[in-house]
């Protein structure tokens, strides 16, 4: 029996590859400045506008899971929730999370009460502020009617999103509401491009997590991530080149 | 509950799951796909008794709207409560009923809900395909050439059904290929970052 499967050795060895600059960036690259995100700056710009208009900051994950493919785009966003909590809490801004994923439920309304502690306003959280609807179709049911109801400031609609994505954001714009989205489902940015005033596309909604934490560890592993980018881009370059003068040499040694 | 049980503790078994996952997929370990068919049905199971804290915290928001008579909220908190208590109700005691409700009433108004979504792409490719600059005029020639290859009439007109598969297969394929690698490599550092403990929001965030 080998010891890795056929097929996946080079797969291996480069999971090993990243793995190691990434823990490299975590612990060496600590110093580095994260260019400016200008999805994550209107999050501030637009809570600031509702404390002015004394309307509500909403805020919607998506439909993204802890338990799939979708779980690390449903991660960054409960540590975006965390922080748009942070920020209302500081200014007095109303907030309310519309969610479908019941087991994300007490994480999310766990970050918020943190966030809302955190800054000495806990009094002003409340049970409340979370909102959960069963599916999909609920949802936008909801937040359709809490939109119009609210006339919210600000919505935010960051995770993995599936097909009611155009509908939160049309019907967002609609009431006037500051839209920022992100995700890293390709299907669905072309309807927050349409719709949306700001955009946070994919690789931005991960580094955008690791920005807001302030944690240096964090940080330091978007400069590693680059390390592990730049590995990339070296190898489809030589693949390219080598595929131009007629050679597959890459591509198999990729497929070993 | 302690500090150890909220963060550490939940920490320690998704290290332990992840790595054993990540492991398990390229190194053949005896017995190890039956394991993971098996944690996949424990997130199965852990995933649905969560079900039960959503329908906890409609109970509760809902009942307290209706309590406290709500403007404008509480009338919708009867209508979700009667309907919940209607569906579970009949779907333990009066089996036909559940599926006289579910098919005649849930899935028709599923159904007009959904309609939204095809009447906001046509709202929002209004306002998308409006020529502002060089970068928007490109974005409509694709999409207007990709809405054509797909039509009928595309066969009949020489050349735009070749426009549009060389558009979809070329700079398409380029640019979505470019995207997933770069979102691939997020992931996987959201995993690192989790794995050393330094990404704690699925634990809530609490230290």
């Amino acid at each position: 029996m080998s010891l890795i499967y056929a097929g996946k050795i080079v797969g291996f060895i480069m999971s090993i590859g990243f793995f190691a600059s990434l823990i490299y960036g975590i612990k060496y690259l600590t110093n580095r400045k994260i260019r400016t995100i200008p999805g994550l700056d209107a999050i501030d710009e637009s809570i600031g506008r509702a404390v002015e208009m004394g309307r509500p900051v909403h805020f919607c994950p998506g439909g993204g899971t802890l338990t799939d493919y979708t779980a690390p785009q449903t991660i960054a966003a409960i540590a975006l929730i965390g922080y748009v909590a942070g920020q209302c809490a500081q200014r007095g801004a109303k907030y309310i999370v519309t969610i479908n994923v019941a087991h994300t439920l007490p994480a999310i309304e766990e970050i918020i009460r943190t966030n809302y502690v955190k800054h000495g306003k806990v009094e002003e959280y409340s049970s409340d502020i979370v909102r959960f609807l069963p599916d999909q179709v609920s949802l936008f049911a909801y937040d359709m009617d809490l939109f119009e109801r609210e006339q919210i400031a600000s919505n935010i609609l960051i995770g993995a999103y599936f097909w009611e994505a155009i509908v939160l954001a049309e019907y967002g714009g609609s009431v006037g509401a500051l839209q920022i989205a992100g995700t890293a489902r390709q299907s669905q940015l072309p309807a927050f491009v349409a719709s949306c005033d700001y955009l946070i596309i994919g690789d931005e909604m991960y580094a955008s997590a690791a920005k807001v934490s302030d944690n240096k560890g964090q940080i330091g592993s978007i400069a590693g991530q680059d390390v592990c980018r730049a590995i990339v881009v070296a190898i489809m370059v030589i693949g390219f080149i080598a595929a131009l003068l007629g050679s597959g040499a890459i591509a198999n040694i990729l497929k070993i | 509950m302690s500090n150890f049980m909220r963060t550490q503790f939940p920490i320690a078994i998704f290290i332990i799951c992840q790595f054993y996952i990540f492991f398990e997929f390229f190194i053949p370990i005896p017995g190890g796909p039956a394991l993971t068919a098996l944690l996949g049905k424990w997130v199965v199971g852990v995933s649905n008794f969560a079900l039960l804290l959503g329908a906890l915290n409609l109970i509760r928001f809902h009942g307290k709207n209706i309590v406290q008579q709500t403007k404008n909220e509480w009338y919708h908190g009867a209508i979700i409560l009667a309907s919940m208590a209607a569906m579970f109700l009949s779907g333990w005691f009066f089996k036909p009923v559940y599926t006289w409700l579910y098919a005649n009433i849930y899935t028709g108004l599923n159904t007009a809900l959904m309609c939204y979504v095809g009447f906001y792409f046509y709202s929002a490719m209004y306002k998308t395909f409006k020529v502002r600059n060089f970068e928007s005029f490109i974005t409509l020639f694709a999409c207007i050439t990709m809405l054509i290859a797909n039509a009928p009439i595309s066969g009949t007109v020489w050349g735009l059904a070749d426009i549009g598969v060389w558009i979809a297969n070329v700079p398409g394929s380029g640019a979505w290929r470019g995207f997933l690698m770069s979102a691939a490599l997020g992931m996987f550092a959201v995993a690192i970052r989790a794995a050393m403990g330094l990404e704690r929001a699925y634990t809530g965030g609490s230290d």
